[in-house]
C-alpha cells in the first residue's frame, strides 16, 4: 500500500485581531459591587487581562467571548449586554461572507477543519453551490474508515491527456505520441488571485507551499524565475500569446504550462506539441456564452487541461445579464463536462477551474459535478486574512497588509488551509463510501439537486414552483 | 394521565429577552406600572418595586393602550427599547424568536402573547416555507378532551409488546458524556411524565436511570459503547444506529476532554482518550447481515421492539423497505439539518438530505410496497416547534424525534461550544464537574414537561380544526398543508 498523503498542520497565528461577530456594551456606572462578580465567573476566563488592543483599539474580550450570556443574564443591575458588531458585518460580500472569512482565517491558523456542536445555522438552500447535496451511503458498500482508518481514501487526481486506446505499427512499437499526464496528490493546485494585491514574497511563499503540497503553482511567466530550485519544479507558468519564448524548446523544463486561449491557438499547439512532447498543455479560458464550442477542437489539437475560469463569485464571465443572473459554476462545469462525454473525448482531457472556490465543500461539489480538480485563488488569500474589501483594486493600503506576509508564515497558512479542505474532502469522500476522488468525478449521482429533490418529493405534494422551476 | 404543570422561570437573574425596560432613578416606587401591566413585568415584593421581567415584555404593541407602562409612569421613568441581545441571538434555523418562545414555553407551558414568531424559523425552504392550512374555528377545551396523541410503535403482529407512547414524539439519543447525567435525568423524567420514550445514545446505561427504564431505549451504535446483555434486557426498544443526521457517514467522536473517569468507566474506556465510534457497522455489509443485527437483539430480549435510525441518502426509501423486511418496527429517518452533538460544519450543511424530503419519499415508497401500515415512520433532524411536528407527520411521518428542542428548553442558547473544552458553560452538554452543577434535576425536568405539554396543547388544537380525533388521522395528509413557494392549488384560489 503505498504512503498515506499527509498534510503537516502547525500553528501560524493570525498577524491581525479578527472581529467578533457580536461586542460586549459593558456598562460601568451603577455596578454594585457584589462579593464576587459575575465577570470573575466567566467560563472562558474572558475578563482575565481584559485589556485594549493597542493595535487595533478593540477590546480583547471581544475576541475571547464564546457567548454563552452567563454574565449578561447574571449581572444583578443587568450592566452587561451584547451587540452586532458593524465591523465584523462589513467583512467581504454577499459571497464571501463574514462567515465563511473567518472560518478561512481559523482553518490557516490551526490546519483543523471547522467542527462545532448543536446542529446546523445556515439557510435551507442557497444559489449554487448551495442548492445541492452530497449523497451518504447507509450500509452496503465495502469497509472504510475516512480519516481515522485504515483503508486510505485517495485524493490523487492527475492533469493531461489520457489516449482513449493505443495504436502500434506493424512492428510492434507505438503510433502515437505518449500520453503525458502529471498526478497531483490533491485535486488543488495553488494560484494567485487575478485582481488582488501581489508580491514576490507571496509568490514565493506559494511556490514553496506547492511544493510541500506536491502540487502545482500556476503563477504569470513574468514571475516564473523566483523560487527555491526545489519549489521551481512545482510551477505551472501562464503564458499568452504576446509573453511567448522564442524557443518553444525552453519549456520542456515544466510538467504544465498554461496559454491563455486565442483564436486559432489550436495551430499553435500543434506546433508546440511537435517541439516539446512532454510537457501538459493546459489552455485557459472563461465560462463565458458558448464556450462549449471551443472545447472539442482544442482537445483535437492535444489539450491536455481545459482549465475554466468564473468570476469570484463561481458565476460565468461576458453573460449579458451580469453577475447576479450569469450562470452559476455547478451547471457550468456540468455543461462542459457533459459536453466532452457527448463527443466521447471526456477522459482525453483533464477539467480543471476556478474562481468561486470558498470552502471545502465547493472543490467536493466541482468534482461531482464533472471537473477534476480546482484552481485555488481568492481563498488563499482570505487564509492571508485578506478582508476581500476590494481596497488594492483602488491602490488603497491593505488593512492586513497582505504584501508585506513574512514567507513562511505565509507558506505555513497557505498548506494549513490545504490541509483543513483535504480533511473535509475525505470526511465527504468516506461518507458516501468513495475510495477514490477520481471516483467522484461527474457522478452526478452521487450528489442531491435543490431542483430535482423539489420536483420529486415536493411535486406530487404541492404542484407546481411559483420560480418556474420544476 | 397528564403531568402537573408547573410555572419555572429561567435560572437566571435576567432572562433574556426582546425588549428591555430600563426604570431611571426617577421611580418614586409607587407601583403604578404594577397595576397597569397585564402581562406581569412589573412586580413588587413588599411594597418595593423589583427589576422587571423584560421577557414577558409585549414591547411596543402597547404604545397607545393604557396599559403602556412608560406613558402611564407618573415620574416617566419607563423607557421600553429593543435589546441589542435580541439582534445578536439565534440564527436561521433556531431564530431568537424561536429561542425566545421555547424557553416561554418551557417556562409556563403556554405559547408567548407577545408576536414572537413561535411557530416557524426563517432558513428559507423546507419546513420555513410549509404553512398547516387550519380552518378558522374556535376550539372548545371539550372537543380537546376527546383528541388522542397516542402513538402506536409495533405495528406488527409478532408476539412483541404493544407499546404506545402519549406523544407523538420521544426522544433523540444523547449520551452520557455527550451531555451531563443531570440532563440525562430531565429528559427520562420527563418523558416518562408524559408516557413517551428517550434514547440513551452511544455512550452507555446509567445506573439513575433504571427507575425510568421502561421510558427508555438502548442505543446500539457502531462503537457499541455501554452495550450489554442487561442494557439491552431491561428496555422496550433498542435502537440501531447506523448513521445520524448532523454527520452522516462519519460516525461519532467524542474528544478526550469530555471522557471523564466517570464516562470512561460506562463506555469501558480509558479516561482522557478521545472515543470514536466507527462508521459503519463493521459487520454489516448487506440487508442479510442488517437482519441477522436484528435477529441478535430479538434473541436478546424477546419482547423488545426494535427501531432503526438512518440518515436520509439518496436510497433512504430503499434502506427503510429493507429495514421494515430485516423485522424492524420503527424507522427511524434523521435528516441532516438537525443534531445536538459537535460535528464537522461541512457534513452539517451538506451530507445527506433534509428531512423534509426524505419523509414523503419514503412514506410514498413503504405505501408502494404495501407495508406502510407495517412499520412505523419516525423522522427527527431539524425538528424545532409544535408546527414542524404537524407538518411532518402530514407529509407522511407517524411521529418524530426531537433533541435540540429539548436542550433549548433547558436554557442551551446554541452557542455551539458543546465540543470544545469543558464542553457545555450552561451545563447540559457537559461532564464537567464543576459546571455540571449549574443544572438542577427538577427544574429542569418541569421545564421538559412544560414544553411538551405546550406543543401537546397545541397539536390537540390542530386536530380539533381539522375534525380529527386522533394523531394518526394527519399521517401523509398533505392536503393540510400548503408551500409558500408553489402556485396556490385550485380550491386555494
Amino acid at each position: 500500500m503505498p504512503g498515506k498523503y499527509h498534510i503537516e498542520a502547525k500553528l501560524s497565528p493570525n498577524r491581525h485581531r479578527v472581529p467578533g461577530r457580536v461586542s460586549l456594551i459593558d456598562w460601568e456606572e451603577g455596578c454594585l459591587k457584589c462579593t464576587v462578580c459575575v465577570k470573575q465567573k466567566c467560563v472562558y476566563g474572558v475578563y482575565k487581562d481584559r485589556q485594549i488592543d493597542p493595535v487595533s483599539l478593540a477590546d480583547t474580550a471581544d475576541m475571547l467571548c464564546r457567548h454563552c450570556y452567563q454574565c449578561v443574564q447574571g449581572c444583578p443591575n443587568r450592566l452587561i449586554s451584547k451587540s452586532i458588531n458593524p465591523e465584523y458585518e462589513m467583512m467581504g460580500d454577499e459571497y464571501w461572507t463574514p462567515a465563511i472569512l473567518t472560518q478561512l482565517y481559523n482553518q490557516a491558523e490551526t490546519g483543523k477543519i471547522p467542527i462545532s456542536g448543536a446542529g446546523y445555522t445556515g439557510p435551507f438552500s442557497g444559489p449554487g453551490f448551495d442548492s445541492m447535496w452530497t449523497d451518504m451511503s447507509e450500509i452496503v458498500r465495502p469497509t472504510r474508515d475516512g480519516i481515522h482508518g485504515r483503508e486510505y481514501i485517495s485524493t490523487s487526481t492527475d492533469l493531461g491527456a489520457k489516449p482513449s486506446y493505443l495504436s502500434f505499427l506493424s512492428d510492434g512499437s507505438l503510433d502515437m505520441m505518449p500520453a503525458s499526464f502529471v498526478e497531483i496528490p490533491a485535486p488543488f493546485i495553488l494560484t494567485m488571485p487575478e485582481d488582488r494585491l501581489v508580491s514576490p514574497g507571496l509568490s514565493e511563499a506559494l511556490a514553496e507551499a506547492a511544493a510541500d503540497l506536491g502540487t502545482l503553482f500556476l503563477n504569470s511567466a513574468e514571475n516564473i524565475e523566483e523560487g527555491s530550485g526545489r519549489a521551481k519544479r512545482h510551477l505551472m507558468p501562464r503564458l499568452n500569446k504576446g509573453s511567448l519564448w522564442p524557443d518553444l524548446k525552453a519549456y520542456e523544463r515544466f510538467k504544465v504550462v498554461e496559454i491563455d486561449y486565442w483564436p486559432g491557438l489550436e495551430r499553435w499547439l500543434n506546433v508546440f506539441r511537435k517541439v516539446n512532447r512532454h510537457t501538459v498543455i493546459s489552455v485557459r479560458l472563461p465560462f463565458s456564452p458558448g464556450f462549449t464550442g471551443l472545447l472539442g477542437p482544442l482537445v483535437e489539437a492535444g489539450t491536455g487541461v481545459l482549465h475554466l475560469t468564473a468570476d469570484n463569485h463561481g458565476r460565468g464571465l461576458g453573460f449579458e445579464s451580469n453577475s447576479q443572473d450569469a450562470p452559476v459554476l455547478i451547471d457550468l462545469i456540468r455543461e462542459a463536462h457533459f459536453h466532452l462525454v457527448d463527443l466521447n473525448i471526456r477522459d482525453e482531457v483533464t477539467i480543471l477551474i476556478s474562481g468561486g472556490i470558498a470552502l471545502a465543500e465547493h472543490v467536493a461539489k466541482s468534482i461531482a459535478c464533472g471537473a477534476d480538480a480546482v484552481a485555488l485563488d481568492l481563498a488563499l488569500w482570505a487564509a492571508l486574512e485578506c478582508r476581500v474589501c476590494r481596497d488594492c483594486l483602488v491602490q488603497k493600503a491593505c488593512p492586513v497588509e497582505i504584501e508585506s506576509s513574512p514567507v513562511n508564515w505565509a507558506r505555513q497558512r497557505f498548506v494549513n488551509l490545504a490541509g483543513a479542505w483535504h480533511n473535509q474532502l475525505l470526511e465527504v469522500l468516506g461518507a458516501m463510501g468513495l475510495r477514490e476522488v477520481r471516483r467522484l468525478r461527474g457522478e452526478v449521482g452521487r450528489v442531491m439537486f435543490f431542483d430535482r429533490l423539489e420536483e420529486e418529493s415536493f411535486g406530487p405534494i404541492f404542484g407546481r414552483r411559483k420560480d418556474g422551476k420544476k | 394521565m397528564k403531568p402537573a404543570i408547573k410555572p419555572v422561570p429561567s435560572r437566571y437573574k435576567n432572562p433574556l429577552s426582546k425588549f428591555k425596560v430600563t426604570r431611571a432613578n426617577a421611580c418614586v416606587n409607587c407601583l403604578t406600572c404594577v397595576q397597569v401591566c397585564p402581562h406581569g413585568v412589573h412586580w413588587d415584593s413588599g411594597g418595593k418595586i423589583q427589576m422587571p421581567r423584560d421577557n414577558l415584555c409585549h414591547g411596543f404593541a402597547c404604545m397607545n393602550k393604557d396599559c403602556y407602562c412608560v406613558d402611564q409612569c407618573p415620574s416617566r421613568a419607563l423607557r421600553v427599547t429593543l435589546n441589542p441581545v435580541y439582534d445578536v441571538l439565534g440564527d436561521r434555523r433556531w431564530t431568537a424568536d424561536l429561542l425566545l418562545s421555547t424557553w416561554h414555553m418551557a417556562e409556563t407551558a403556554s405559547v408567548p402573547g407577545n408576536n414572537l414568531e413561535y411557530k416557524t424559523g426563517d432558513s428559507g425552504g423546507g419546513f420555513d416555507r410549509i404553512e398547516l392550512i387550519l380552518p378558522d374555528k374556535k376550539v372548545k377545551a371539550s372537543e380537546k378532551e376527546k383528541v388522542s396523541t397516542s402513538l402506536l410503535l409495533n405495528r406488527r403482529d409478532d408476539g412483541r409488546i404493544k407499546l404506545e407512547i402519549g406523544l407523538p414524539f420521544y426522544g433523540g439519543g444523547m449520551s452520557f458524556g455527550s451531555v451531563n447525567l443531570g440532563t440525562m435525568l430531565c429528559r427520562a423524567r420527563a418523558y416518562s411524565a408524559w408516557e413517551s420514550l428517550v434514547c440513551t445514545g452511544e455512550g452507555g446505561f446509567p445506573e439513575e436511570l433504571i427507575p425510568y427504564q421502561d421510558h427508555v431505549i438502548t442505543q446500539v451504535a457502531t462503537g457499541l459503547f455501554g452495550v450489554r446483555e442487561d442494557t439491552v434486557q431491561r428496555v422496550p426498544m433498542i435502537e440501531f444506529k447506523y448513521a445520524q443526521g448532523a454527520k452522516p457517514g462519519l460516525g461519532g467522536h467524542l474528544l478526550g476532554d469530555k471522557v471523564t473517569p466517570a464516562v470512561a468507566r460506562m463506555r469501558e474506556a480509558v479516561a482522557g482518550n478521545s472515543l470514536f465510534s466507527p462508521f459503519p457497522f463493521h459487520s454489516v455489509y448487506s440487508i442479510e447481515d442488517h437482519q441477522k443485527h436484528i435477529d441478535w437483539i430479538k434473541q436478546i430480549n424477546p419482547r423488545a421492539l426494535v427501531s432503526v435510525k438512518v440518515s436520509t441518502p439518496n436510497d433512504v426509501d430503499m434502506v427503510a423497505v429493507g429495514s421494515y423486511y430485516a423485522g424492524a418496527h420503527v424507522i427511524h429517518l434523521d435528516g441532516s439539518y438537525g443534531g445536538t452533538g459537535a460535528a464537522p460544519d461541512i457534513a452539517k450543511k451538506n451530507i445527506a438530505m433534509p428531512i423534509e424530503y426524505a419523509i414523503p419519499k419514503v412514506h410514498r415508497f413503504l405505501t408502494q410496497e404495501g407495508v406502510r401500515d407495517k412499520i412505523t415512520l419516525i423522522a427527527s433532524g431539524g425538528l424545532r416547534t409544535a408546527h414542524d411536528v404537524a407538518k411532518a407527520i402530514a407529509l407522511g411521518a407517524d411521529g418524530v424525534v426531537i433533541g435540540t428542542a429539548d436542550m433549548v428548553a433547558l436554557e442551551c442558547l446554541r452557542c455551539h461550544n458543546c465540543e470544545s473544552g469543558r464542553g457545555c458553560p450552561r451545563g447540559i452538554a457537559t461532564t464537567d464537574p464543576e459546571l455540571k452543577l449549574m443544572l438542577d434535576e427538577d427544574w429542569g425536568t418541569q421545564r421538559l414537561i412544560n414544553l411538551f405539554s405546550c406543543w401537546r396543547d397545541q397539536l390537540v388544537g390542530f386536530l380539533v380544526k381539522w375534525g380529527m380525533k386522533s394523531i394518526t388521522e394527519l399521517v401523509g395528509r398533505t392536503d393540510c398543508l400548503r408551500h409558500l413557494d408553489y402556485e396556490p392549488s385550485s380550491e386555494e384560489q
